[in-house]
Parts: structure tokens; C-alpha cells; sequence
């Protein structure tokens, strides 16, 4: 771990000092500990209150019937892992940027969990898809942008590990995942963009959303949950691997005094 | 109370929360043990420092 970025004459002066200062991985890790517990115990409640909500109260769907109960699963994986792979290029531009070795950790951290989601949204939407439209898969451009998210996942996991100087590694992960980031907005809008299988948006934050509300309490439960188990389950990765890289220091450092 | 067992598409359902549901407790296990595993290895090497 490369610990000199954080040398006070590295922290610029001006608004963004606060951000450098709490980049500090031994700061980051005294914050996070007394925070996990909570952080956990909401993802719970949520993420068990949403699924059970939409499994067994929400109403079924006039035109769907009970297979729309999928969304509740479906839709909220799909924005954790649209949301965390853009938590993944914001680390990998300050990694690139301002070489902090919390944005490192971040990034390598991130990038399995972001994966996942995109694991269960693929599958969970493949499941959808063969009562709705007759197939587990189609070339459609929302479903093929999501399987290039989950590659560049892949990719990201993969580089970062692939070189001998995990700095070098590091640094091409970043590149990948900052090049990768044109795939989010035509995730978004490729329902808009082309003429696609998969139903357009129906959540809007700017109003106009064209889902009743009773399915749409358990769907927001649902995601916030997913989204706080997204975000324990970084910050518990991260932080292990925090407490794993300092204990590999203070090893090495006691076998040279050896 | 809905009877997922009884709707035609009840396999589909059921996959698409288990795959889940699966996901999240295996992430989540893995995740703490990993975490207890840090936290138990750095309190050992500090102490035997």
C-alpha cells in the first residue's frame, strides 16, 4: 500500500481537502468499524421486508399476473449494479487522478459486489423473460448492454489482478472501468435509443412514474435495501482488506527485525 | 397472502428469488468471514508485536 500520497504536503489546500483527508485508509477504517453493525442490520430489515412485500402482498399485475413479482428482484439488482459500477469510475478517477490508496481498495472491492448484481439481474431477468416473451434471452440492446456491464466487471476483476506490480494493475483497471462508463447511459436509454423487447423505464424520478403504488413501496424497500447491502458489503470488504494489507506490513516489518 | 405454488408461473418465481436470495446470503457469509478473519489475524499480530 502506498502510503506517501498521503503525506500531509500531498493534500491540496482548497474545497477539497475534507476529501483527501478522510482518503486516509487507517481513517477510513476507524470510521467504518462502529458503522458496519448498523449498516448491516438496515440492509436486513429492508432487504427482508421488500422481498417478502412483493413475494407474497403486492398485488399481481393485470397484463403479467404473479410473474411481475420478479421486479422485486430484478429491478433493484439491476440499479445496484448500474449505481456500482459508477461508484467503481468514480474510484478509478480519483485512483487515476489523485493515486489515493483508499480509491484502490475501492475499486478492487467494488468490483467483485458489482458483478454479483449483475449476476442475479441477468438471471433474474432471464426468468422473466421466458414466461413473458417466449425466451431466457434475447439480443435485445438493454439485455446486451447489461451482459457488456457484467464483462467489463469481469474484465476489471481480471486486470486488476493481472500484473506483477499491483500499482500497474490498478492502473489499467481504472482505464478499463473510466472507459467503460459510456456503457451506463446506454444501458439507461437504450430503450428510448432502439426498438427493444425489454419494456421502456417505468420508474421516474422526475415524476410520471407508470407503476401503481402499491407495487411501487415494496419496489423502493426492495432497492433500498439492496442498495445498503451493496454498501455494508463494500465497506466490510474494504475495511478487511484495510486490517489484511496492515497486518502483512507489521509480519514483514517484525521478520526484518528478525 | 398470495399462493405463488398455484400461479403457472410459480417456477420462475421461486428461481428468480432463490438465485437471489442465494446470492445475498453467500456474499454475506463469505463477506464476514472474511471480515472476522481480518480483524482476529491484525489483534493477534499487534498483540505478538
Amino acid at each position: 500500500m502506498n502510503e506517501n500520497v498521503l503525506a500531509p504536503s500531498a493534500v491540496p489546500a482548497g474545497g477539497a481537502s475534507w476529501l483527501h483527508r478522510y482518503a486516509n485508509p487507517g481513517r477510513f477504517l476507524r470510521l467504518a468499524r462502529p458503522c458496519l453493525p448498523w449498516l448491516a442490520g438496515f440492509s436486513l430489515i429492508l432487504t427482508v421486508t421488500g422481498l417478502i412485500w412483493g413475494y407474497y402482498f403486492a398485488p399481481a399485475d393485470w397484463e403479467q399476473g404473479d410473474a411481475a413479482r420478479i421486479m422485486y428482484v430484478h429491478v433493484p439488482a439491476a440499479w445496484v449494479a448500474m449505481a456500482g459500477y459508477a461508484a467503481l469510475a468514480v474510484a478509478s478517477f480519483f485512483s487515476l487522478i489523485w493515486r489515493h490508496p483508499l480509491a484502490d481498495i475501492a475499486a478492487e472491492e467494488i468490483g467483485p459486489v458489482g458483478a454479483g448484481f449483475t449476476f442475479v439481474c441477468l438471471v433474474s431477468g432471464a426468468l422473466w423473460g421466458k414466461p413473458m416473451w417466449g425466451a431466457y434471452w434475447v439480443w435485445d440492446a438493454r439485455l446486451t448492454s447489461v451482459l457488456v456491464l457484467f464483462f467489463l466487471y469481469l474484465g476489471h476483476i481480471a486486470l486488476i489482478r493481472a500484473f506483477d506490480n499491483p500499482q500497474h494493475g490498478h492502473r489499467a483497471a481504472a482505464i478499463l472501468a473510466l472507459v467503460g462508463a459510456v456503457n451506463l447511459p446506454i444501458i439507461v436509454f437504450s430503450v428510448q435509443w432502439w426498438n427493444t423487447l425489454h419494456q421502456g423505464n417505468t420508474i421516474s424520478i422526475s415524476g410520471g412514474s407508470k407503476i401503481y403504488i402499491t407495487m411501487l413501496y415494496p419496489l423502493l424497500i426492495s432497492s433500498l435495501g439492496f442498495y445498503l447491502t451493496f454498501i455494508t458489503l463494500v465497506v466490510a470488504r474494504m475495511s478487511a482488506s484495510i486490517m489484511e494489507k496492515k497486518t502483512r506490513n507489521l509480519l514483514l516489518a517484525a521478520a526484518e527485525r528478525s | 397472502m398470495t399462493l405463488l405454488n398455484t400461479s403457472q408461473f410459480a417456477a420462475f418465481i421461486n428461481g428468480a428469488y432463490a438465485v437471489s436470495v442465494i446470492f445475498l446470503a453467500a456474499v454475506s457469509a463469505l463477506t464476514l468471514a472474511r471480515y472476522r478473519n481480518a480483524t482476529r489475524r491484525l489483534a493477534q499480530t499487534e498483540a505478538n508485536k
